[in-house]
């Protein structure tokens, strides 16, 4: 009898060290990510591109054991909702996030939304880190302690695909861009560094690419002026379209896209894999050459498996990265909880080793991150190598540091294009 | 004038496929006094039944075609006498809100069924030629002719069968109708297949040319509502009228004005008629 007791103690001692063991060390507490965007109506895909690659990211921290922050260990979950870019439903969201699943960053994807959001993640007690991942310049303006801006902004894709346009020896351009505040500032900024240059915008024709499902109207009017080339641009099925009327209604010049549309993605979705019905498109650079080819290339065949994801876009790279960099910040920072902190702690970890992120992030200026702004062109029906633009620097010097970090197979061109506003100092 | 010419093409174009989704539209309204909100996103459902018939098993266009008509109609049908028909003698706002309820879960569905981004249909007739200084494709010309077709094929049906003339009975007078032994349910159903039918073939049309989205259903049916308020609640020809006035509308006012006051102007044009002819252009004084 008294063994039997005995041996029932030691068990019950036994089972108390392993739950101990668990508790100190490997049971892991849990940190919630927010989201809100679009997952459903016309920008649902877009959207649901930009959460896979939040989501992805989390499943591949956990999948490695978390985080550990002074010997604690800590797991991710992504909790979403769905705004339909609509900028109170975003505020509504962001603060059932943050009060009531207690995350301490939320992620967004429409610049509408985004400004809304941030005039109230500052508020005292209900602080949170606004993932923005938006390329508008106009949120540099907007004074936030607690803003990081994921892309790029456009104003470098401007003035990248201006300057080529330029070298060609077109003078006359028409632009046909989607509507709102994103393709408003695209416009803006284009005609600004178009006209700058002594060139003409011809015709001005924006059209609704969420709601119009024929643009041979606008195309007609902005193609009675002869333009060499037109900006065209918002999601990408939508711009696919547009192109391939502009092509049906006789036009031969070239095409420059906003960064919302993805070359890949209409060669291989919208034209199912035709890229002679894309040739002499300029638009930010394909997934793959975000990095090098072999990590690029992992990570998309990921996506397609994991996430369920036909063709991978920067929407997808760029979040997971975002998603990446944020978790090694709050292990720098040691919290989980203090988005001023965790803020700070991004230059400190920038950039991540390449296995953990294909993407080279070197730094955060101000709310923006810093990732160099690529373009590419289809011509004779195929990619051309990209052209990287370092828009935060403006001498040699720096671009040789930044050059070398990079790994020596990524194939690009690469130039200096200091932006006004941005430059570090 | 090659400008203007292209852009009028271009407002026939689009006016073709309001008309006829207008038109399938008024038929419901103005028979069943049934505000099919859901209208729209049947449209939308046939875009997706001849992608499901194209592209993914591989049919010819034709066959698609036929197909997505049947099958839109008898989901036309279904709704009728699962949404609709229970709410006969409930409140009008009962069946407003079933009619919202009804485009919620159709455009849901699809979403679910194909994901919310766009998707094509292969184009069939791709070919562009110049005519005049225009430039037309098979399909566009296709969209113009096959609209005429169908509107006069419905106006022979309406005016010329007996079936037809029963729905105009119903029209016109429900209670008479009845006493005069038509079957009234029959008739809203056979008026739903033809509504449903005809936004398929809109909608079956336009595909090969767009892209389809869940998303596009919302879009068409609130334009083929101001087509329909436009022309006059349950007018054939104010439908067809409406349609073709607001295509072109929308592309004349979208190329010279700006893209961005389309809207406005289509919608201002909305407000000038009801301010002068409260009843739309073809309406009939309540009496």
């Amino acid at each position: 009898m008294r063994t039997l007791k005995c041996s029932s103690l030691g068990i019950a001692l036994a089972f108390f060290t392993l739950f101990a063991v668990f508790a100190g060390g490997a049971w892991a507490e849990e940190v919630v990510i927010g989201y809100t965007g679009p997952l459903s109506g016309p920008a649902a895909q877009y959207g649901r591109d930009c959460l896979a690659g939040v989501e992805l990211a989390v499943e591949d921290i956990n999948r490695a054991g978390g985080i550990k922050i002074d010997g604690k260990a800590y797991t991710f979950k992504v909790a979403s909702y769905d705004d339909m870019i609509d900028p109170t439903a975003a505020v509504n969201n962001s603060r059932r996030l943050v009060s009531r699943e207690k995350a301490v960053a939320v992620f967004n994807p429409v610049f509408n939304t985004i400004a809304a959001m941030m005039q109230i993640n500052e508020q005292r007690g209900s602080e949170f880190l606004m993932m923005a991942y938006t390329s508008t310049p106009a949120l540099d303006k907007i004074p936030n302690q607690l803003t990081v801006a994921i892309p790029p902004p456009f104003a470098a894709y401007a003035i990248a695909f201006a300057d080529r346009a330029w070298e060609k020896g077109w003078r006359k351009g028409a632009m046909v861009v989607t509507l709102g505040a994103y393709g408003d500032e695209w416009r803006k900024e284009f005609r600004r560094v178009w006209e700058a240059k002594g060139g003409e915008i011809t015709a001005d024709q924006p059209a609704n690419y969420y709601t119009e499902t024929d643009f041979s109207s606008h195309l007609a009017a902005a193609l009675a002026t002869n333009p060499e080339f037109l900006l065209v641009g918002g999601p990408s099925d939508p711009t696919g379209l547009v192109i391939e009327q502009a092509k049906n209604l006789g036009f031969k010049g070239g095409f420059m896209m906003v960064d919302q549309a993805k070359l890949n993605y209409i060669v291989d979705v919208t034209f199912k894999g035709d890229i002679t019905k894309m040739n002499n498109v300029w638009g930010v650079v394909r997934t793959l050459d975000l990095g090098v080819h072999s990590e690029t290339q992992a990570l998309i065949d990921r996506f397609v498996q994991e996430k369920n994801i036909k063709v991978p876009t920067s929407e997808n790279f760029l979040n997971y990265s975002a998603m990446r960099i944020l978790a090694a910040a709050m292990v720098k920072a040691g919290t989980v909880s203090d988005p001023a902190k965790i803020k700070a702690a991004f230059n400190e970890v920038l950039p991540l080793p390449v296995e953990d992120n294909p993407i080279m992030y070197v730094g955060l200026q101000g709310s923006r991150l810093l990732v160099q702004a690529s373009i590419q062109f289809i011509e004779e029906n195929e990619y051309k190598t990209p052209i990287q633009s370092f828009w935060w620097i403006d001498d040699e010097k720096e671009l040789q540091r930044l050059v070398d970090m990079q790994p020596p197979e990524h194939k690009v061109h690469r130039r200096i294009l200091p932006l006004e506003g941005y430059v570090m100092k | 004038m090659e400008l203007f010419l292209q852009q009028v093409f271009n407002g026939i174009m689009f006016g073709s496929t309001y008309a006829i989704v207008a038109l399938g539209l008024t038929l419901v309204m103005g028979i069943l006094h049934i505000p099919n909100f859901a209208h729209g996103h049947l449209y939308m459902l046939g875009g997706y039944i001849t992608y499901l018939f194209v592209a993914t098993l591989g049919l010819g266009y034709w066959p698609s075609l036929l197909i997505a008509i049947v099958v839109l109609g008898f989901v036309g049908i279904i709704m009728e006498a699962v949404v609709y028909r229970p709410l006969n003698e409930q409140p009008h706002i009962n069946a407003f809100i079933a009619a919202i309820g009804a485009l919620l879960v159709l455009e849901s569905a699809v979403e679910v069924i194909w994901g919310p981004q766009g998707m094509r249909v292969p184009n069939p007739y791709p070919h562009t030629f110049e005519f005049l200084g225009i430039i037309m494709s098979v399909q566009r010309l296709l969209v113009i002719f096959g609209a005429i077709l169908l509107i006069v094929l419905l106006h022979l049906f309406l005016k010329k069968t007996l079936t037809g003339t029963t729905i105009e009975a119903v029209a016109q007078n429900r209670e008479g109708a009845m006493l005069n032994g038509i079957n009234v349910n029959r008739v809203s159903s056979l008026t739903f297949f033809i509504s449903s039918g005809t936004a398929a073939v809109a909608a079956s049309f336009i595909a090969p040319i767009f892209v389809i989205s869940p998303a596009m259903g919302a879009i068409i049916g609130m334009k083929a509502f101001i087509i329909v308020l436009l022309g006059g609640m349950g007018s054939i020809p104010g439908a067809i009228i409406g349609g073709y006035f607001l295509g072109l509308i929308e592309s004349l006012g979208g190329g010279y004005v700006s893209a961005a006051y389309k809207d406005v102007i289509a919608f201002g044009a909305l407000i000038v008629i009801f301010s002068i002819k409260p009843t739309g252009l073809f309406g009939k004084k309540e009496g």
